[in-house]
């Protein structure tokens, strides 16, 4: 009894086609063009419509018409299989794949940290390198505590999406001065 | 098909011969060493038990005493202490 | 002793259109408490239909109303071994009774957790995971984020810490709407490969880090269950566990004892009519009072067992013992089946259901009976105080604490002996059922659940004597009494009116009661029984116990002012032995024997006939031990004589 891959599936909120199968991966990030072993096919014969490569995981959207309660476990074992395999060709970079993955961090692993700091953050706009984010009226009081959470979402999202240069913060220029003046190109690393 | 029929139908031992490391029976593991759990040497309804009750393969397994008689034999396996008579043991394969 | 401890107190009305939420978890992993501390002890006991497994059931308020919560089984798996785990598969395959699922997880072993939870969703119900024993994860060095878990899982989960009422809040107001439970995109794989990759995804997305092995445990487990010291610790720990149920119960016996006797006599002065003195007296009091002299040993037997259960040393008998039991073709856990027996052969048969074969299930059933039960107690009390003196000592034991002790051993001998031949008429399994058992840590017991399980087994006992027993010992002293002689009567058979003794003796000896156990004499008679002693047996039958009041109102009747001595002295009356002492050593060494083996429980019957869904069974227990108690007591009786002559 070979164990398989360490994978489970994740829903993504707003997405109801999309899946996120978290899994270790060591592939370039980006919008799958090309995927070897099984997935192939999947995304030839339309059961797939759109896959990304993070670094967390494989996101895949299935086409319309078609059900997870049908392709689920093939989608699995496909994806399980492939992530080892040779003959992936991957875009680098995708301004769609930050959007999703800075959504998905801000309304799950940083979901409440956000919370307990008074606000609600949304994505407002994102490139393949910059994420543009509204801090609502989270930390407007407390300029400390505004720093230690923007540092917090730059790093979460950098460690699943290693092409991230900066998170740009709207409305954030006028609020004050000094070191305040956030982002710093090229933080975090 | 009902769900204890799809959970009877479960295989535990698939593909021991795929298995390309050299295991030995539970049992043997001597007293206070421990092992990786590899695969079960059957697939029945004892193997699929053994699973339910955290005996997974890739779980660290130790093995920590016997009962006076030499039977049955006390295991650590995922934060759980489970006795096992001898028989149960040698049914888990372990890494050698 | 059942492994639940559901306290039996009057049931909320439990509203048969209110949404029902059934509690689903592992054995050990605190789904018990979870629902006392839901239902407030509120629970409602039942049986599922045809299978004669226990349902709980109890009403919890949310929000939006009355909530069912149904307690299903402990299970490890839905691929069920045994009639509790079958329970739990058709209850969640019949799933449209259900509006939701409470899958009750432990953290400290949250893999396995996880392949239950794995199996349980694939039943398509709203589940929701309650995390327990989160704070001794911790303890021990390990860490899990609930919410993560949640995320992961696409459920939510709540983590409940035993004895806060945060926790159980929290679910209290998730309970309210179980329609809106979040649910998985898809439902987890349940083949083994699949779903250990599953569930070390979900693990490592959950931030868990797995607990240390506990370091009391483990220390304790290396001297208590040592190969040579740890056999030593536990026999005498089964020693001292009956040396304590006489040292500790001894001088509130008297003190009860005491304060019957002094109702009675204050019953008999203030009661001007004889006839209703006497049945106030003798009956109602004498008989009542001498069973109800056993409470403290009772109640103290209960609080050991459940100290032992408690504390998680039971466990450790049970694997200690497990080999011993093999001999007998049994397992470790049939020892915790026999060894509740000791406490009482109804919760004894009813922990057989953790067997998962339905032969040693059924092995097990037709021994517990000969467990030493606290019925016998009172028995072999007083037939022991008839055979020696309080004050002989064996070393540093009472003499009568070592026959006590012999007594419980010949039962536990017997058992395994009858087990054994059960096993083998019944014939060999044919799949070889696997045999594990989880040692739980050791813990302090909780006085809370001590008490529960005392005051059941005190409250089920004084149910018993003021039913069975009252209701016996009236029906005796009416055939012990009846027909009423009147003066002329007495003058005629030559007996003084005016002496109560004589007049006491006459009435007894031509009294209806006398006639049935004269009747049986011939059966009897073999074994130096005298009638009274027959009406004794006959009136057991009902229960163990009516024995003790019987003779009390034997006694009573025949010497009021004296009935201890009246008991010693009471000589036959007829037949070969006339003259003799009814109560030498042969007659209660055979009549102690007798009641080993004998199997005087109604209860019991009634039980075992629910537990194996036919009258066959108890028939043939009550009849293999009526003729083996018969044997044993003959052979005892020859062997006491040869030895004393």
């Amino acid at each position: 009894m070979g164990v398989k891959r360490a994978i489970h599936p994740q829903g993504i909120p707003g997405e109801p086609n999309a899946v996120r199968w978290v899994t270790d991966v060591d592939l370039p990030v980006g919008l799958v063009t090309k995927a070897p072993g099984t997935v192939g096919p999947l995304l030839e014969y339309g059961v797939l419509s759109k896959i990304f490569v993070e670094r967390g995981g494989v996101w895949t959207w299935l086409a319309p018409e078609q059900s997870l309660s049908e392709h689920g476990p093939r989608i699995r074992d496909a994806v399980a299989a492939a992530v080892d395999l040779d003959g992936w060709e991957i875009s680098e970079g995708s301004a769609e794949l930050l959007g999703h993955i800075a959504r998905e961090v801000l309304e799950g692993e940083l979901a409440s940290y956000v919370a307990s700091h008074g606000g609600h953050i949304t994505v407002t706009g994102s490139t393949a390198s910059t994420l543009t984010l509204d801090f609502g009226g989270a930390c407007e009081d407390c300029p400390a505590a505004g720093s230690t959470l923007h540092d917090r979402i730059e790093t979460t999202v950098k460690a699943r999406y290693p092409m991230l240069e900066r998170v740009e913060r709207v409305g954030g220029e006028h609020q004050g001065g000094g070191w305040l003046g956030l982002p710093v190109p090229g933080r975090g690393r | 098909m009902s769900l204890v029929e799809r959970l009877a139908g479960r295989r535990c031992a698939t593909a021991k011969a795929l298995v390309s490391q050299s295991t030995r029976p539970l049992d043997e593991l001597p007293i206070g060493e421990s092992a990786a759990i590899v695969c079960f040497d059957d697939d029945d309804i004892v193997a699929r038990r053994l699973f339910d009750l955290g005996f997974a393969p890739g779980e660290r397994v130790v093995r920590l005493r016997s009962a006076p008689l030499g039977d049955p034999m006390m295991f650590r396996v995922g934060g759980v202490e489970i006795v096992l008579r001898r028989a149960q043991a040698r049914r888990i394969l372990v890494e050698l | 002793m059942t492994h639940h401890h559901h306290h039996g107190a009057p049931a909320v009305a439990v509203d048969r259109d209110a949404p029902r939420i059934a509690l689903v978890g592992s054995p050990n992993a605190g789904k018990t408490t979870l629902f006392n501390g839901l239902t407030g002890l509120r629970a409602k006991t039942g049986n599922y239909p045809g299978v004669t497994v226990s349902r709980f059931e109890g009403a919890v308020e949310t929000d939006t109303g009355i909530v069912v919560v149904e307690d299903l089984p402990g299970t490890y798996s839905l691929d069920p071994i045994s009639p509790d785990e079958e329970v739990v598969a058709t209850v969640l395959e019949e799933a449209d009774t259900l509006a939701g699922l409470l899958v009750v997880v432990d953290a400290t072993n949250l893999r396995r957790g996880l392949n239950l939870v794995a199996q349980v969703q694939q039943a398509g119900l709203p589940t929701t995971v309650v995390l327990t024993f989160v704070d001794e994860l911790i303890r021990r060095g390990g860490r899990v984020d609930p919410e993560a878990l949640g995320r992961a899982l696409g459920t939510k989960v709540l983590p409940v810490v035993a004895g806060e009422r945060r926790g159980v809040e929290a679910l209290r107001e998730v309970m309210a709407t179980p329609s809106t439970w979040p649910a998985p995109i898809m439902p987890p794989p349940t083949e083994p490969d699949e779903v250990v990759g599953w569930a070390q995804s979900i693990l490592k997305a959950a931030h868990f880090h797995a607990p240390d092995p506990d370091s009391r445990t483990g220390k304790l487990d290396s001297i208590l269950l040592h190969p040579v010291l740890g056999s030593v610790i536990f026999f005498a720990t089964m020693f001292a566990f009956f040396q304590i149920i006489f040292a500790v119960a001894a001088p509130l016996q008297t003190l009860i004892e005491e304060a019957f006797v002094a109702l009675g006599e204050a019953a008999r002065a203030a009661i001007g009519i004889p006839w209703l003195a006497s049945f106030v007296a003798d009956a109602l009091l004498a008989g009542v009072g001498g069973v109800l002299v056993f409470l403290p040993q009772i109640a103290l037997l209960f609080v050991l067992i459940s100290l032992l259960e408690g504390s998680g040393y039971l466990s450790r008998a049970a694997y200690l013992m497990d080999r011993i039991m093999s001999t007998a073709g049994l397992e470790g856990r049939a020892f915790v089946a026999l060894l509740s027996s000791v406490a009482c052969a109804i919760p004894g048969i009813m922990a057989t259901r953790t067997l998962p074969s339905a032969k040693d299930r059924l092995a097990t059933m037709m021994a517990a009976p000969l467990m030493t039960c606290s019925a016998r107690l009172p028995v072999y009390v007083l037939l022991i105080g008839l055979l020696v003196p309080n004050e002989a000592r064996v070393g540093p034991f009472t003499l009568q604490g070592v026959i006590m002790f012999g007594l419980y051993l010949l039962g536990a001998a017997s058992a395994m002996t009858s087990a054994w031949f059960w096993k083998r008429i019944v014939g060999r399994s044919g799949v070889g059922l696997p045999f594990y058992m989880e040692m739980p840590s050791y813990r302090l017991p909780r006085l809370r659940t001590v008490l529960i399980s005392v005051w059941d087994a005190c409250k089920a006992f004084l149910k018993k004597v003021t039913s069975i027993i009252l209701i016996t010992t009236v029906v005796l002293w009416a055939l012990l009494s009846l027909p009423i002689r009147s003066d002329a009567d007495l003058a005629a058979a030559g007996v003084d009116p005016t002496d109560d003794v004589a007049v006491a003796a006459y009435t007894l000896d031509n009294s209806a009661a006398a006639a049935i156990g004269r009747a049986v004499q011939p059966v009897f008679e073999p074994l130096g029984f005298d009638w009274r002693v027959n009406v004794g047996v006959i009136s057991s039958l009902a229960a163990r116990e009516v024995f003790v009041s019987t003779l009390g109102q034997v006694a009573s009747a025949s010497d009021p002012e004296n009935p201890t001595e009246a008991l010693a002295n009471m000589t036959h009356q007829d037949g070969k032995r006339a003259g003799e002492k009814v109560f030498t050593p042969p007659t209660i060494t055979a009549l102690l024997v007798f009641f080993v083996y004998a199997l005087q429980c109604m209860s019991t019957l009634a039980v075992m006939r629910r537990e194996t869904g036919t009258w066959k069974w108890p028939a043939i227990a009550f009849a293999y031990l009526g003729v083996t108690a018969w044997v044993m007591a003959f052979l005892a009786r020859v062997l006491t004589e040869a030895l004393w002559a």
